[in-house]
């Protein structure tokens, strides 16, 4: 039984005052009248020709005995666990759906005559389908029918009374209408997949993300890191805000059970484990980036593009925490995820070149190598500050040159997430910039002063803010289109000191008295950064 | 086809309404593509592939890959309308896997990673079939990765684009390279890049807009294409400018500002 989201409606219309069409106009179901007639469950008896309704046994009880008396099904047969026979009318045989599917019942009992039935019914229904269509309605002439005291829940015994008796049966159920996606990634998204591996989520042309640990970060890059990306951040010097990142994006991947190779120029790698986040507890609910607050800030002509990328968000809040976790950085995270074996450390301090480092990254992602078929597990490598100049290479620019290429190379045939971190301003600028080309993903880290008076009067939520993050590039693997974000600066801050969030930048309130205009450049100069501020 | 409406680019780059008159225009031509970081200028290559499987049914490619891996390019092409895995049993598309090359830094001399390239190329050409010789192109992509795999020998790359230009200019096949022209306006050897664009017969700069990146219009063309009249003895130069956006089967060029 699928997991489908469907309307039941049962109409079981034994008196011929029932005009089905008029019951449909009013209440506005008409317009599912047509699939309604097509579906296996939409049943309609009580009338000379049975709608013939495809067989569905789902369940292999016999079938209950049958009060041959009554014209009409017994309601008893209406319960789910329990197949129908129809022999009204020599309607055939139809056996409801076992208790697995499991559906939201509404029965409607109406004595036919006395009360005008159709209006009762009617106003009834109207409640029904504006609540929800969620519930499956099965209206059943009690007139005619006898009623047996197991049909009702609390076991009340119906009186044929010339007053309308609704009574309400609900079962357990978990049905819901079909609602379109909106999302575009409706139909890459596997859910087959995501259940096996909570950790990787399909992506647009033959990809698979994995989550980078920080949701803002997925939200942004459409979905997370393509599995056989190379993601470089660009360090500030300054400031060790690309730690952030990383941790988040280790802690992430030890949750999900990924192997993970981590290099650093520390003596010792493994302390660093200690300081990942873990899984904080519930966030609070008070959303940073309220939809209907960016309504009100966007000019009408304006809509039209951010329509777009909305779609592209994926709907991970409602159900899946599974794929992104909340990480919080006060909190380590458990040893056990990474005492076992699938975190491997490498300090490059010491190693006169990167050979040994390239040679245990070919280890490491030989075990991940893709294949024509569904992914098996995936990897994570970690690489913090690979030119740093504590390590003895770090004036062989093309040396590590060629090991990243070499790195990107192996890592597109496999489904390994690679990313590296590097001080930019410590190398030479094409030295840079080559590092720049190479990177599937790029994203730049920068710190902003303390106390800076004309940020504070730029931004809103200054104090809050403990750098910036840059987004350059975003990954394209197997498209020429490329990704044009919206925006491409955001704050970087800290919830509670606890939770790592990436806003969008938001201009202050303008003074009407002041006669400096807020462009981008003029007011960066000032600041040691100097770089322009997307908005 | 004949049939298809040439674009801007086509135009550009000299491709005419009607082929069967004309040869095709970029025989014995060096094209030279250059990019930045904020806007990357593969869909030129892409552009070029697809028009030489089919704008002549004899073209044959071969494609020295340094950058992606044949997955990528075949579905990029795919969208576009090229079946890169016929094109590749009917032995018109030679892919050179080189994102593993790296040549050997010391001990052997440094020609030899590069001159095992060049050999390639040329036995790749020679087992095309003789009809399929007849238009050759050759497409590097990209010459900045290829420094990298040559361990940063400047002289080793141009020597070796050398012998390509005058492999392909002598046979009337075509050449077609990207590079990333931002790694070397910052100073160091700026010789590099000068060399390699005056050997250039054709060179398509691709930038992104001044005013930042756009949702409708991804950036902007130069196009410079030094037409060498031989017959009069004329040489001029064309500049042609204009935008375009990136979709996922095809390219739309537009003239700056006309765009709907």
């Amino acid at each position: 039984m699928k997991d489908q989201k469907e309307v039941i409606l049962f109409w079981l219309a034994a008196s011929k005052s029932f005009d089905k069409k008029l019951l449909a106009t009013r209440t506005g179901i008409h317009r599912k009248k047509k699939t309604y007639l097509k579906h296996p469950y939409f049943c309609l008896l009580g009338e000379p020709e049975p709608i013939p309704l495809s067989q569905v046994t789902t369940h292999k009880r016999p079938p209950l005995p049958i009060p041959t008396q009554s014209p009409l099904l017994s309601p008893s047969h209406l319960l789910p666990h329990s197949p129908v026979t129809a022999e009204h009318n020599g309607s055939q045989r139809r056996s409801f759906p076992s208790p697995a599917c499991r559906h939201r019942w509404l029965l409607c009992l109406v004595p036919a005559p006395s009360v005008s039935a159709e209006s009762a019914c009617l106003c009834f229904l109207a409640v029904l389908s504006s609540v929800s269509a969620s519930l499956a309605v099965a209206v059943v002439d009690g007139a005619s029918a006898l009623l047996a005291p197991s049909l009702l829940a609390g076991g009340l015994p119906l009186q044929p009374q010339p007053v309308a008796v609704f009574l309400l049966l609900l079962l357990q159920c978990g049905m819901a209408t079909t609602r379109t996606r909106v999302s575009s990634f409706s139909h890459n998204v596997s859910s087959l997949k995501s259940s096996q591996h909570p950790g990787l989520k399909n992506g647009p042309n033959g990809t698979t993300f994995v989550s980078s640990g920080i949701s803002d970060l997925d939200k942004i890059l459409g979905g997370g890191f393509s599995l056989g990306s190379l993601v470089m951040i660009m360090e500030d010097a300054e400031a060790p805000h690309h730690m952030l990142l990383l941790r988040n994006f280790m802690s992430q991947g030890l949750l999900h059970r990924q192997p993970l190779l981590y290099a650093s120029p520390s003596k010792d790698p493994r302390a660093f484990l200690g300081t990942l986040p873990s899984p904080g507890s519930s966030k609070d609910d008070t959303s940073h980036k309220p939809s209907h607050e960016k309504d009100l800030r966007i000019a009408w002509q304006y809509k039209k593009y951010f329509g777009e990328p909305q779609l592209n968000i994926n709907t991970n809040n409602g159900g899946h925490h599974d794929y992104c976790n909340d990480l919080d950085l006060r909190k380590p995270l458990e040893r056990h995820f990474f005492t076992s074996n699938n975190v491997d450390c490498v300090s490059i301090q010491n190693s006169p070149n990167l050979d040994a480092l390239k040679d245990r990254c070919a280890e490491f992602l030989a075990q991940f190598s893709r294949n024509e078929g569904s992914i098996s597990s995936a990897g994570r490598i970690a690489i913090q500050s690979f030119c740093s100049p504590q390590c003895k290479y770090s004036d062989m620019e093309w040396h590590m040159l060629s090991f990243i290429r070499s790195l990107k190379g192996m890592a597109r045939s496999s489904n390994v997430v690679v990313v590296v971190t590097f001080p930019p301003s410590l190398l030479s600028p094409s030295c840079s910039k080559r590092l720049q080309h190479m990177a599937d993903t790029l994203l730049s880290v920068r710190a902003i002063p303390d106390e800076d008076k004309e940020l504070a009067k730029l931004l809103t939520g200054y104090q809050d803010m403990v750098g910036l993050l840059n987004v350059h590039k975003v990954a394209r693997l197997n498209t020429q289109v490329p990704v044009i974000l919206d925006a491409t600066t955001f704050s970087i801050k800290l919830q509670k000191r606890r939770f790592l969030v990436f806003e969008c930048l938001n201009q202050a309130p303008v003074d009407g008295s002041g006669g400096s205009s807020y462009g981008n450049s003029g007011v960066c100069s000032t600041s040691t950064k100097a770089g322009p501020l997307d908005f | 086809m004949e049939h298809q409406g040439l674009n801007l680019m086509d135009q550009a780059l000299g491709f005419h309404s009607n082929m069967t008159q004309q040869p095709w225009p970029l025989c014995g031509r060096f094209v030279l593509v250059e990019d930045c970081v904020d806007t990357s200028g593969a869909f030129v290559l892409h552009h070029i592939l697809k028009r030489s499987f089919t704008s002549r049914p004899s073209s044959a490619v071969i494609f020295l890959a340094f950058a992606h891996p044949i997955n990528h390019y075949d579905r990029v092409l795919r969208k576009l309308g090229c079946n890169l895995s016929s094109q590749r049993d009917n032995g018109r598309f030679f892919f050179l896997d080189m994102l593993m090359l790296q040549c050997p830094v010391e001990g052997k001399p440094k020609h030899d990673g590069l001159a095992t390239v060049f050999e390639k190329i040329e036995r790749a050409i020679s087992e095309l079939h003789p009809e399929n010789k007849k238009f050759v192109t050759v497409v590097i992509d990209d010459i900045s990765c290829l420094e990298v795999a040559a361990n940063g020998s400047s002289n080793d790359v141009l020597d070796f684009l050398h012998y390509c230009y005058t492999l392909t200019s002598e046979n009337g096949y075509a050449l077609v390279a990207l590079n990333h022209q931002d790694i070397y306006s910052d100073g160091e050897r700026p010789a590099f890049m000068l060399e390699i664009e005056y050997l250039a017969d054709i060179l398509v700069k691709v930038d992104p807009l001044a005013t930042g990146l756009a949702k409708d219009v991804h950036g902007q063309v130069m196009v410079l294409n030094k037409e060498t009249q031989k017959q009069q003895g004329i040489s001029s130069i064309k500049v042609q400018n204009f935008h375009f956006k990136i979709k996922e089967n095809n390219i739309e060029y537009f003239y700056p500002g006309t765009r709907t």
